[in-house]
């Protein structure tokens, strides 16, 4: 399947980059890269925290966390799921045999297994064979976190240029 | 403990810049005289070269805490006219992790064994006569930087972390 996917803003950034005195373009770029790799190990950790995981350092979230470069900056990648857990509207899922949620529901307590390994949960007045999930908002925490470590990254490359 | 795969410490070569380059970091890294284990097993893999296989169930405790380190990033520059030597430039991201969810004696001491374990590799790294062994490999110039330190909540359980980057500096012959 093809999916296409639209980065807004890395060109402006790439652009006003470009704009500065050559060294200093460099000195910038490096800080960036430095801070884009540690903000992927960062979003990596962040993103076990979310999806009911049950182990550490794997997961297809996990794995799918990218710094990319592009130019002089770059931009985080990550798979849809990602996305899907901090942007979904919040709605009902059905515990049908085999899903991860349908495990995950019944590991939490929340839902047992009916017949046929059917979730069935009994949280609610009613007993129901879906649950009602709502959004994760985990980017915008761990992106408002991680700016604030970019000018340590920069400030590091510019000590590196005062000592040479 | 001995890690698959990893060479005896020796001098850089261009035939093995990256291998031997990486060895000779993690064999200083992994002597337990340099960094404790602050468990004191003699047994268990202490320094990993890849991220463990951490389960959120029964969170293994024996696992931390415990040291990652990565392979290097290397880059040439400044090429020699003839283009046989150059300047090299690597960088290994080192990454420690402990929690408090360990068993018996060690419950609660995640944050006591971290802070042991990241002053053990600030002093290894910065020790003079591992400098002087490193430049002797042909892996001068070494020095380390703190990019990040922290810790999250995973499964209700608290991960202390921290990331540095090993870097090293050296000229050397990269063509015959």
């Amino acid at each position: 399947m093809v999916i296409s996917v639209k980065v807004i803003g890395v060109g402006e950034v790439d652009k006003f980059l470009k704009g500065l005195p050559k060294k200093t373009q460099k000195v910038v770029g490096k800080g960036i890269q430095g801070w884009g790799k540690n903000a992927e190990s960062n979003f990596k950790l962040y993103s076990t925290k979310v999806g009911g995981r049950k182990s550490f350092f794997s997961g297809d979230l996990y794995q799918s966390i990218k710094w990319r470069r592009r130019g002089l900056s770059g931009f985080l990648e990550m798979s849809e799921a990602g996305f899907a857990l901090d942007h979904m509207k919040p709605h009902w899922v059905a515990l049908k045999k085999g899903r991860k949620i349908t495990e995950w529901a019944v590991d939490k307590g929340l839902a047992k297994l009916g017949p046929g390994g059917k979730g069935i949960t009994d949280i609610y007045p009613v007993t129901k064979k879906s649950i009602y999930v709502g959004p994760h908002p985990w980017i915008e925490a761990g992106r408002q976190k991680e700016f604030k470590k970019i000018n340590r990254f920069i400030n590091r490359e510019l000590k590196k240029i005062k000592e040479i | 403990m001995v890690n698959e795969g990893i060479a005896q410490s020796a001098t850089v070569d261009r035939t093995k810049l990256l291998s031997q380059s990486y060895a000779n970091i993690y064999n200083l890294i992994n002597t337990r005289s340099n960094i404790a284990d602050p468990k004191g097993a003699s047994k268990r893999t202490f320094v990993y070269t890849r991220e463990p296989h951490v389960q959120g169930r029964g969170f293994s405790s024996e696992l931390f805490p415990f040291i990652v380190l990565k392979k290097p990033m290397i880059d040439f520059s400044e090429f020699s006219v003839s283009e046989t030597k150059s300047r090299v430039v690597g960088e290994l991201v080192c990454e420690v992790y402990s929690s408090d969810e360990m068993s018996g004696y060690h419950k609660n001491k995640g944050n006591a064994y971290f802070n042991q374990i990241v002053d053990d590799l600030f002093e290894t790294i910065n020790n003079v006569t591992n400098k002087t062994t490193l430049r002797a490999y042909a892996e001068g110039g070494i020095n380390i930087n703190t990019d990040d330190m922290d810790d999250i909540t995973f499964n209700n359980k608290t991960i202390f972390f921290g990331r540095f980057t090993i870097s090293f500096d050296l000229r050397m012959v990269v063509s015959a």
